[in-house]
């Protein structure tokens, strides 16, 4: 049986044209087994060409309509959107600048800058009476700024007084030694306390936020400055309201 | 007066039956395209996938109208959401790009078996029509798909009669049936699909 003869049959088998048991009858020589497994690959080359023809027919489509919508889709561009654009970056590096700047000065400021911006020197009154009863050598140093001199002096002493005890603190301060003058404002507070005094309360508080500040506890410099803010009449509070502690407040938060 | 007419889905689907389809999937390209590919990247697919798995998923539909498969109790759109997320399933599977989660289907999409059974391997059958070569690729459609009779077909190829037209598409179909057979995997497939 020649190719053609075969290809024609199972073409008018594949219509219906011819039965299966025709088929077979005349496709000999080919067993039925060949018939059936000839069969079968034609139906198969038949789908996969009508396939073929469907899938080709749905590219051509698919290919036709993507480039519609590519063309519809396609924006205008204004003639001057590359300037448009330069100012835009230009205006986005400012802002980011103006930022920075802004954040620099007023959320990451340190400690040490804020200390600078908030402190104000300690003007020692005159205390005729109290001077004769106190060492004189303290005070001397100590209005005259020799505040390393101060220092020494009171480290003499076996005794000293809310006075002697805040020219130390202050002395300490003034030299970078914020922990010292942290301890020697808190024992001026807690013996005020004891003895129901206020003997240089206020000048403590003052400056023993300033001294939590130096020493880079900023909530607690932060805790101390408020209550001096809240309360008028407080020897500093002038001072304290005229503060930027709006800086503080945002620094400490982070 | 525009070539391509708003056709009801009766009317798509009549259409989509016979050879002449060209009108039918420009119909549901234009109704379906983007709801079906939207579905396809919101599943992590790119453009590019919900492209193909459309195109695909439209080959799928208008073989399953043709057997008869489309049992016309769901609508057209939501049974072919219903392929296309099948496919994309069973394309994610292959990549192994994700852990397979097996998708309830709701009342409002047409339950759809396994795709594997059913997804017909479009780059396997274009692979070996395209081996065949054009002018049996030609002569072979015209017969087998836009059912042309050899008058006709005559009328398209230079020969010098319907014998010797008959001998070449003969020779043809012999060549396109070892291309078949030397494929295991999409015999079996096109023998699923018969």
């Amino acid at each position: 049986m020649n190719n053609n003869t075969l290809d024609s049959l199972l073409d008018l088998w594949a219509k219906g044209k011819l039965t299966t048991e025709q088929l077979e009858e005349q496709a000999a020589p080919l067993t039925k087994e060949e018939v059936t497994q000839q069969a079968q690959l034609h139906l198969a080359s038949i789908t996969a060409l009508k396939q073929a023809a469907t899938i080709r027919k749905v590219m051509h489509i698919q290919k036709e309509f993507l480039a519609e919508q590519e063309v519809e889709s396609k924006p205008v561009v204004p003639i001057k959107s590359n300037n448009n654009k330069w100012l835009l970056r230009i205006a986005a590096s400012l802002l980011l600048l103006g930022t920075l700047y802004v954040l620099q000065n007023n959320i990451f400021v340190s400690s040490k800058t804020l200390y600078n911006d908030f402190f104000e020197s300690y003007y020692l009154p005159n205390e005729r009476n109290q001077e004769a009863a106190d060492n004189r050598s303290i005070v001397e140093l100590f209005r005259n700024e020799e505040y390393q001199s101060v220092i020494t002096a009171y480290n003499r002493l076996k005794t000293s007084s809310n006075r002697e005890k805040f020219l130390a603190g202050y002395a300490h301060l003034n030299t970078g030694n914020s922990e010292t003058a942290i301890v020697l404002f808190n024992e001026i507070i807690k013996s005020n306390n004891l003895d129901n005094n206020n003997f240089y309360q206020d000048e403590a508080e003052y400056y023993l936020g300033l001294a939590y500040l130096q020493n880079g506890n900023k909530k607690e410099a932060l805790q101390q400055l408020n209550s001096i803010q809240q309360n008028k009449d407080h020897s500093f509070y002038n001072t304290v309201d005229k503060l930027p502690l709006y800086k503080l407040r945002w620094s400490s938060a982070f | 007066m525009e070539a391509v007419l708003q056709l009801e889905e009766a009317q798509i689907i009549h259409k989509l039956e016979g050879t002449d389809i060209d009108e039918a999937v420009k119909q549901l390209y234009k109704l379906y395209f983007f709801d079906v590919t939207a579905q396809i990247t919101y599943r992590g697919g790119t453009k590019e996938d919900a492209a193909d798995i459309f195109q695909e998923s439209v080959v799928v539909l208008i073989d399953k109208i043709r057997n008869l498969e489309f049992r016309r109790e769901s609508s057209l759109k939501t049974f072919l959401r219903g392929i296309a997320k099948n496919l994309w399933t069973a394309e994610q599977r292959g990549r192994e790009r994700r852990k397979l989660r097996e998708e309830i289907y709701t009342s409002t999409e047409e339950w759809i078996e396994d795709p594997e059974t059913w997804r017909i391997p479009v780059n396997e059958i274009m692979e070996v029509i395209e081996t065949v070569g054009d002018t049996c690729k030609n002569i072979l459609i015209g017969y087998y798909y836009e059912n042309k009779n050899m008058k006709t077909l005559l009328q398209e190829f230079d020969f010098k009669n319907e014998q010797v037209l008959r001998n070449r598409k003969a020779i043809c179909m012999k060549r396109l049936k070892e291309m078949i057979q030397s494929n295991k995997e999409l015999m079996q497939s096109l023998l699923k699909s018969l």
